[in-house]
């Protein structure tokens, strides 16, 4: 072990300026391990977006596919310039209320350690914001999307997190000083996601044509199930750094909570798949890259708590709420493209309720249990209400939803004037300069 | 269809529903009020019939019977030898080339629903016309035209306006059949009037 140590000192004495071998400390060692960890994991949470992307296309028709890869980039850009210049210091600023940070806002002086930690957090928020765009693919309109993004990069994130998550400075949120457990953000970042999902899609309203004039629901199939797939796996991968990169050190935890993701995963797809078949229903792509999406939002808060057999239970579990959830909203009549309100939201809140009640060393505890169950629910209220009101007025301001004839026309075409498939479709859109005097 | 044709279609249609005093009612507010109107106008006629709660949650049963009961005698009609309704709407003698080309689409849409649903889409665009921000003699020209009263002659209208007509017979053709199909009508139809039209450009009209 000692010769590692050496080897990896001598390694990084490589790339430290004025450095030299012998003067690293083991301390300065382990903050170099702990700097290059997260750095990869803030990555690999980076490339999440590349899977989000090809998910919310692939299951998203044709000529919409450009319109919803936009959202997706655009989410990066636009979240990681907020989340530095605001979200940060409300999520981790110095928290005296308990309620929110009120320093380090447009951070300019931080320490090496902590440019580090806001680098991994920022990718955080854009996954948040990432999970409300699926949701609300082929109707909403581009600018009004990305104003949505900004307030949630910069508002109700950063704020439910400083409550359960802050503060990286002085104080701490009152869900943190509770009890509340959400190693990787189950909650914080996947359910807040799915409940702004859903007051979106609820102001937005239902694609044309998504429910019959008598309430039944048709299927809107997406374009590409290859993508779907391709990006289901991408963001599985991402999802190692997402739940082990939570550590924030490289220390040994990290092999269970790794091996806890993938089993969860592996066993989202099995409960959609069992619940499927109970159900007498056909085993689909959309639906199993779904289940083991769940089965990763439901193991995210626990990962770190919980036996690898919790760990399956609680991915087993999530895979048949996402066989369900969707069902359930249907019956409403609301419409979410990707199921995310299921996958991030439902599965997120049994993720936290699991995590309290599986916890390795103290299960079924009740005073854990209600804490999570706090949790959950003020995630809810917060996240749901803000977001509805926040929607609510931007459509009234700037308006939401896509016309019905650029619904007809498809979003590629009359946002971007751009198609992703011009050899299938209407070649007029090539023609940038007439479509732009067209707008 | 002539008045005594709408009238016997109405009461067939509302037999299953309602009888004997009611049904006379409801008679009686057909000749007074909707008889001469167009057939667009069924819609209010069910919104006024059945505005008190008793009849309220049939109305959506009742307007499908309604639209059976007249699409089947259109589809009578359509069968004789010389159809007015063929005439309304392809006697194009007097129109402009782009004027013709945005009728077929726009017929060649709605037909492709077929049977029921063709109907039903046709009143929805019927419906919807009203609400479209234009001048109230292109309106009614263009629900004339739709009711198959008279054809489309004479009127000039505007690219965007004819793009918005189409759209409404491709948002009726989501609503009644879902947008799947709506996108491949929509494709089919594109095509099919191309071939008709060759040295215009369809797609200038979606």
């Amino acid at each position: 072990m000692r010769f590692v140590y050496l080897a990896l000192s001598l390694f990084f004495s490589l790339f430290s300026a004025g450095s030299f071998a012998g003067e690293i400390s083991l301390t300065d060692l382990s903050q170099s391990l702990n700097s290059s960890w997260i750095l990869v994991a803030g990555v690999l949470v980076f490339f999440m977006q590349a899977g989000f992307a090809l998910v919310e296309s692939g299951m998203s028709r044709a000529k919409n596919a450009v319109n919803v890869i936009m959202k997706n980039y655009m989410d990066v850009c636009v979240c990681s310039l907020i989340f530095w210049a605001l979200g940060y210091g409300l999520m981790f600023g110095i928290n005296t209320t308990g309620w929110f940070g009120s320093s380090h806002f447009l951070p300019a002086d931080l320490s090496d350690w902590d440019w580090t930690f806001l680098f991994f957090q920022m990718m955080f928020a854009a996954t948040t914001t990432t999970i409300a765009s699926g949701a609300m693919a082929e109707r909403v309109h581009f600018h009004a999307y990305l104003i949505g993004a900004c307030v949630i990069a910069g508002f109700i994130y950063p704020v439910f997190g400083s409550w359960a998550w802050g503060s990286n400075y002085q104080g701490e949120g009152w869900l943190k000083a509770m009890g509340f457990i959400d190693f990787a953000g189950s909650t914080v970042v996947h359910s807040i996601g799915g409940w702004i999902a859903l007051a979106a899609v609820i102001i937005l309203g239902p694609r044309l044509g998504r429910f019959s004039p008598t309430g039944e629901a048709r299927s809107i199939p997406g374009h590409n199930l290859t993508m779907v797939a391709l990006g289901g796996f991408i963001l599985w991968f991402g999802w190692f750094g997402f739940n082990a990169g939570s550590t924030l050190a490289a220390n040994t935890s990290l092999g269970k909570i790794a091996l806890n993701t993938h089993l969860a995963a592996c066993s989202g797809a099995l409960g959609y798949m069992l619940i499927s078949k109970l159900c007498k229903q056909s085993i689909l792509l959309t639906g199993t890259v779904n289940g083991s999406l769940g089965g990763l939002v439901g193991i995210t808060a626990g990962c770190a708590s919980m036996e690898p057999m919790f760990a399956m239970l609680t991915g087993l579990i999530a895979g048949a709420i996402s066989f369900l959830g969707p069902k359930l909203l249907t019956s409403f009549k609301i419409d979410d493209v990707v199921d995310a309100i299921s996958v991030h939201g439902f599965c997120g809140a049994w993720g936290t309720l699991a995590a309290g009640l599986f916890y390795a060393g103290d299960m079924f505890n009740a005073d854990k249990v209600g804490v999570q169950l706090i949790g959950i629910a003020v995630a809810f209220i917060w996240g749901f209400g803000i977001a509805f009101c926040s929607y609510f007025l931007i459509n009234l301001l700037v308006g939401m939803r896509a016309s019905s004839l650029h619904e007809q026309r498809g979003l590629d075409f009359t946002e971007h004037a751009e198609i992703g498939y011009p050899e299938f479709q209407d070649t007029r859109a090539l023609n940038q300069e007439a479509l732009n005097a067209q707008r | 269809m002539t008045p005594e044709q709408k009238r016997k279609a109405v009461e067939a249609a509302l037999m299953p529903f309602i009888h004997g005093k009611t049904l006379a009612q409801a008679l009686v507010l057909w000749d007074e009020k909707y008889a001469h109107k167009p057939t667009f106008a069924l819609q209010h006629y069910l919104r006024e019939l059945c505005s008190d709660i008793e009849l309220a949650h049939m109305r959506s049963r009742m307007l499908q019977a309604l639209v059976t009961t007249f699409s089947s005698l259109q589809d009578q009609r359509q069968d004789k030898p010389v159809a007015p309704h063929n005439k309304a709407t392809t006697d194009n003698s007097h129109s402009s080339p782009e004027l013709q080309m945005f009728m077929a689409l726009v017929e060649q849409l709605i037909n492709s629903a077929k049977g029921d649903n063709a109907t039903r889409v046709r009143l929805y665009v019927l419906e919807n016309i009203e609400k479209l921000p234009t001048a109230p003699n292109n309106r009614r020209a263009l629900q004339s035209w739709l009711n198959q009263i008279a054809p489309l002659t004479g009127t000039t209208l505007n690219i965007h306006l004819m793009q918005q007509v189409i759209n409404l017979a491709y948002v009726g053709l989501c609503e009644y059949l879902g947008p799947i199909k709506a996108d491949q009508f929509l494709q089919d139809s594109v095509s099919a009037v191309q071939r008709d039209f060759p040295k215009l450009r369809v797609q200038t009209l979606l």
